[in-house]
C-alpha cells in the first residue's frame, strides 16, 4: 500500500483500536490532519481549546477505559503546550500518544516560523524528554511505521507512560510503500509473573503477620488488580490503606478499609501503617507526602515493620524504604498468586488476627467521629467538607468523581468514600491544577452512561475553563461543581500552617483596594452554553447538583464556600517537610528538629 | 484468671449435677460449661471454663478427682490447645447497613442463618477471642439477641 506519513499514522492508530484523536491543526501538522479526512467512520477527530487539555482529556479517557488516545499538535507553542499534560500522565504512568509537528527535514535550522534554532536546530524532542516515557523523532518517511509500532510498545508495556513522536511536516505529506504490522505482534503476549520463590516467602511472612497492612498505590488500579487485592485482604484479614493514586482501588465501605496515610492522612491510616508488623506495598512509590517526609514512626516504621514490595518497575523497589521481599511483576498476577498461597495456608489453620480486625473497626469509628465533627461545623457558608458530603449523597453509588489539586482534592482523599473501585479519578504525583475539567470530559467520553462529576476550586477552574467550549463541541454532558473561596486556599492554609497565621501572601484573589474578588463563574458557564446554577447554602447543593445531572447538558454548580482558616480546609494530620525560613526563629527550630528525624 | 478444664466423666445420670455442685459449694465461678459424649458412648467430656486464682486451681483438681464418676481432669492452656465456641447473634440490619454486616460475617467465615425484617441472624465459630472481636464489630449496629455455646477444646499434638 502506498501511504503518506500522515496516513501511516492514521492507519496505525486505527489498527491499534484508538477511537479518538484530539488535535489542534496548525501549519506544522496539516499533512497529518488531512489524513484523517475520509477516515471518520474508523477514527474521530476531536478539537480541544488548548493542547495541554487535549492530553488531560486523553488521560481521563484512559483512566476510565484503559484505552489510550492520541493527541496531535502543530510545531512550536502548540507542541510545548502538551508538556504539563505529558508530565501529569508520566508521573501517574498513563499512556498517551503525543504527536507533534516539526520543521521540514529539508528546512531544519533555517529559522522557520515557530522553530527555535538559535542554540540547536529544531530540537523539540528535548523539550518533552524529561516528561515523557520516551521522545522519538522521525527523520524520514520510511521510519514512520516502525516508530508508530515501537511507540505503542513503549506506551503500553511495563510501566505505562506517554510517548512523544516528533513528525516533520514534509514527512507527513510524503508517501512510501508500506505494510503495517498487526498489533499484538510487537509486545509481550502474557503477563509478567513474579518470582515463585519470592511469592512463597511473602506468603509465609503474611501468614504469620499479626498486624498486616496492604498499602495500595496507583499500580493496583493500573494493573487491573482490584479483584486480586480484595481476595488477599479478605483471606488474610489485612487492613487496606491507599495512597492518593491508589484511592478508589478498594470499596471504601468495606470493614477492612483503613482510608489513607501520609501528611494529609487520616488517624486510622497513620495508625495502621505506623504500627504494622508486615506491610505489603503494591504499585506504590513511597512519595514524600505518603511517607510524611520519611520521618520514622509517623507514617511508616520500616524497620521494625517488615516490607514486601510489589512493582512492575524494579526502580521503585527499595527506592525509599528497605525491602525484605521485593517482587518485580504484574500486580494482578502477583496478588493472585499471593491469594492462592494464603488460601492454601488458611485451609489448615486460622490466619486472621480477629483482634486486629476489631481494632481496625474502632479506629475507623474514631475517624468517622472526626469527620462527623467537621461536618457539624456551624458556619454561615458551607465548608468544603459539607459540600463533599452533599455531593456524595446526591450522586449515584457508581458515579465518577474527578478532582485535581487543591483543598477539594485533599479533603476528598480524607472524607469522600468511593464505593465502586475505579470511580476515583484524580491527578496523583504531579498534582496538576486545571486537570479535572478536561479529564472529566475524557471520562464522560469513555463512560457516557455513567454519571461523571468534576469537583474543583475556583483557582483550579480558572486555569482551564475555556474547555467548557470543548464539552459543548464534543457533546459530552459533564457536570462540574466549583467550590468558590476566592483564592488558592490550599496554599494559603499551608502558608499559615507552616509559617504562621500572618504569613499568607499572594494566595487571596483581591482587587487593588483589598476587596475579595471573584468572577461570576456560573454566569460564565451560562455564557458558554452550559446549564448553570449558583448556591451558597448547604441545603442547596444536592438539589442543584441533581438538576444539573438531569439537564443532560454540560452543567455547572457554583458553591460559595467558607474561606476562614482552619475550616477552609482540613487540618493536616501527618508531617510534611516544608522548609521554614530561618528568620522565623521559633518555627525554624521546630522544623530543624523534625527535619533531623527524617531518614533519607 | 480463666482456665479451661477438660473433664472426662462416666456418662451416667447425675454426674453433671455433681460436678456443678462441687464448683458452686467452693465458690468457683463457671464462665461456660459444655458437655457431650465422646467416641466411647459410656464416657462424656465436660469442658469447663472456670475463673479462678492459680493457687485455687490445685484445689479444683483435687476435689474433681475425688468425685465418683470423674475419670480424668486435664488442664488445657490457651497456647497448647484448640479451642472452639459457636455464637448465634441477631443483629439489627437496615438496608443501608446490610452489605457491610454481610462483609463482616464473611471476614469471620460466618454464616447467615436467618433473615428477618430489619434483622440478620448470623453464626460464627472460633476461639473466644475471635467471637469477642466479632461481637465488638457488630455492637455498633445493635445486637438484638446473642447466645454462645460455651467453649469446647482438645489438646494439641
Amino acid at each position: 500500500m502506498r501511504l503518506t506519513g500522515g496516513e501511516i499514522v492514521a492507519e496505525s492508530l486505527i489498527s491499534q483500536g484508538v477511537p479518538y484523536v484530539l488535535g489542534i491543526p496548525g501549519h506544522g501538522c496539516l499533512g497529518l490532519t488531512d489524513a484523517f479526512l475520509g477516515r471518520d467512520k474508523r477514527i474521530k477527530v476531536l478539537q480541544m481549546m488548548q493542547e495541554m487539555s487535549g492530553v488531560h482529556i486523553a488521560d481521563g479517557y484512559y483512566r476510565a477505559s484503559k484505552r489510550p488516545l492520541a493527541v496531535f499538535t502543530s510545531i512550536g507553542p502548540g507542541a510545548i503546550n502538551t508538556a504539563i499534560g505529558a508530565g501529569t500522565a508520566f508521573v501517574d504512568s498513563v499512556p498517551v500518544l503525543i504527536i507533534t509537528g516539526s520543521a521540514h527535514t529539508h528546512m531544519r535550522g533555517k529559522g522557520l516560523l515557530q522553530e527555535i534554532e538559535r542554540a540547536h536546530d529544531d530540537d523539540f524532542e528535548r523539550v518533552l524528554q524529561p516528561v515523557v516515557k520516551r521522545a522519538m523523532r522521525v527523520d524520514a518517511i520510511d521510519q514512520v511505521a516502525s516508530v508508530m509500532k515501537r511507540a505503542f510498545n513503549v506506551m503500553m508495556t511495563g510501566r505505562r507512560g506517554p510517548v512523544n513522536v516528533v513528525l516533520p511536516m514534509d514527512v507527513q505529506s510524503q508517501s512510501t510503500e508500506v505494510k503495517l504490522s498487526k498489533p499484538g505482534q510487537s509486545a509481550p503476549t502474557g503477563r509478567a509473573e513474579g518470582d515463585p520463590g519470592e511469592i512463597e516467602r511473602a506468603v509465609k511472612m503474611l501468614v504469620k503477620a499479626q498486624r498486616p497492612v496492604i498499602l495500595v498505590g496507583g499500580g493496583v488500579g493500573a494493573a487491573g488488580a482490584i479483584d486480586a487485592l480484595r481476595r488477599v485482604a479478605e483471606i488474610k484479614g489485612a487492613a487496606v490503606v491507599t495512597t492518593m493514586a491508589g484511592k478508589g482501588s478498594f470499596p471504601e465501605d468495606h470493614p477492612l478499609f483503613a482510608w489513607h496515610t501520609g501528611s494529609k492522612g487520616t488517624s486510622v491510616g497513620l495508625k495502621m501503617t505506623s504500627t504494622a508488623d508486615v506491610i505489603l506495598a503494591v504499585g506504590c512509590r513511597f512519595a514524600d507526602e505518603t511517607a510524611c517526609s520519611y520521618r520514622p514512626g509517623v507514617a511508616f516504621s520500616i524497620p521494625p515493620t517488615r516490607l514486601i514490595q510489589v512493582d512492575m518497575d524494579p526502580y521503585e523497589i527499595g527506592k525509599n524504604y528497605p525491602v525484605e521481599v521485593g517482587i518485580q511483576g504484574d500486580a494482578a498476577a502477583v496478588l493472585e498468586d499471593i491469594a492462592d498461597g494464603l488460601e492454601e495456608a488458611s485451609a489448615s489453620r486460622a490466619i486472621i488476627n480477629y483482634a486486629f480486625v476489631s481494632e481496625l473497626g474502632r479506629e475507623q469509628a474514631k475517624w468517622k467521629r472526626h469527620v462527623d465533627k467537621l461536618l457539624a461545623a456551624d458556619t454561615r457558608l458551607p465548608t468544603i467538607s459539607q459540600a463533599l458530603r452533599e455531593v456524595r449523597n446526591a450522586i449515584a453509588r457508581d458515579a465518577y468523581l474527578v478532582t485535581s489539586s487543591g483543598n477539594t482534592q485533599a479533603q476528598m482523599l480524607q472524607e469522600f468514600p468511593f464505593y465502586v473501585p475505579g470511580t476515583c479519578i484524580t491527578t496523583g504525583g504531579f498534582s496538576t491544577m486545571g486537570w479535572a475539567l478536561p479529564a472529566a470530559i475524557g471520562v464522560k467520553l469513555a463512560k457516557p452512561d455513567r454519571q461523571v462529576v468534576g469537583m474543583v476550586g475556583d483557582g483550579d477552574f480558572l486555569m482551564t475553563m475555556q474547555e467548557m467550549a470543548t464539552a459543548m463541541q464534543v457533546g459530552v454532558p459533564v457536570v462540574m461543581v466549583v467550590v468558590n473561596n476566592q483564592g488558592w486556599l490550599a496554599i494559603k492554609d499551608l502558608q499559615m500552617d507552616a509559617f504562621g497565621k500572618r504569613r499568607a501572601l499572594a494566595t487571596d484573589f483581591t482587587t487593588p483596594d483589598g476587596e475579595l474578588y471573584t468572577p461570576d463563574i456560573a454566569a460564565a458557564a451560562s455564557a458558554f452554553g452550559w446549564h448553570a446554577q449558583k448556591t451558597s447554602a448547604r441545603k442547596g447543593i444536592g438539589p442543584a447538583l441533581k438538576k444539573a445531572i438531569a439537564s443532560g447538558r454540560p452543567a455547572l454548580v457554583e458553591v460559595t464556600v467558607h474561606r476562614d482558616y482552619p475550616l477552609s480546609g482540613s487540618p493536616a494530620v501527618g508531617w510534611w517537610d516544608v522548609p521554614v525560613p530561618t528568620y522565623l526563629k521559633e518555627r525554624r527550630e521546630r522544623y530543624d528538629k523534625a527535619r533531623a528525624e527524617e531518614k533519607l | 484468671m480463666k482456665h479451661t478444664l477438660s473433664v472426662l466423666v462416666e456418662n451416667k445420670p447425675g454426674v453433671l449435677a455433681r460436678v456443678a455442685g462441687l464448683f458452686s459449694r467452693r465458690g468457683f465461678n463457671i464462665d461456660s460449661l459444655a458437655v457431650g459424649v465422646t467416641d466411647k458412648p459410656e464416657i462424656s467430656r465436660m469442658t469447663v471454663v472456670v475463673d479462678v486464682e492459680e493457687h485455687s486451681l490445685e484445689q479444683v483438681y483435687k476435689q474433681l478427682n475425688k468425685l465418683i464418676n470423674v475419670i480424668k481432669v486435664i488442664d488445657l492452656p490457651d497456647d497448647n490447645s484448640v479451642q472452639r465456641e459457636m455464637v448465634l447473634a441477631k443483629v439489627k440490619a437496615e438496608p443501608r447497613n446490610r452489605a457491610e454486616i454481610i462483609e463482616i460475617v464473611e471476614i469471620f467465615r460466618g454464616k447467615i442463618v436467618d433473615v428477618g425484617s430489619g434483622t440478620l441472624s448470623v453464626e460464627v465459630t472460633g476461639p473466644g477471642s475471635k467471637l469477642r472481636a466479632f461481637e465488638d464489630l457488630l455492637r455498633p449496629y445493635g445486637l438484638v439477641e446473642m447466645v454462645r455455646t460455651g467453649t469446647i477444646a482438645l489438646p494439641r499434638g
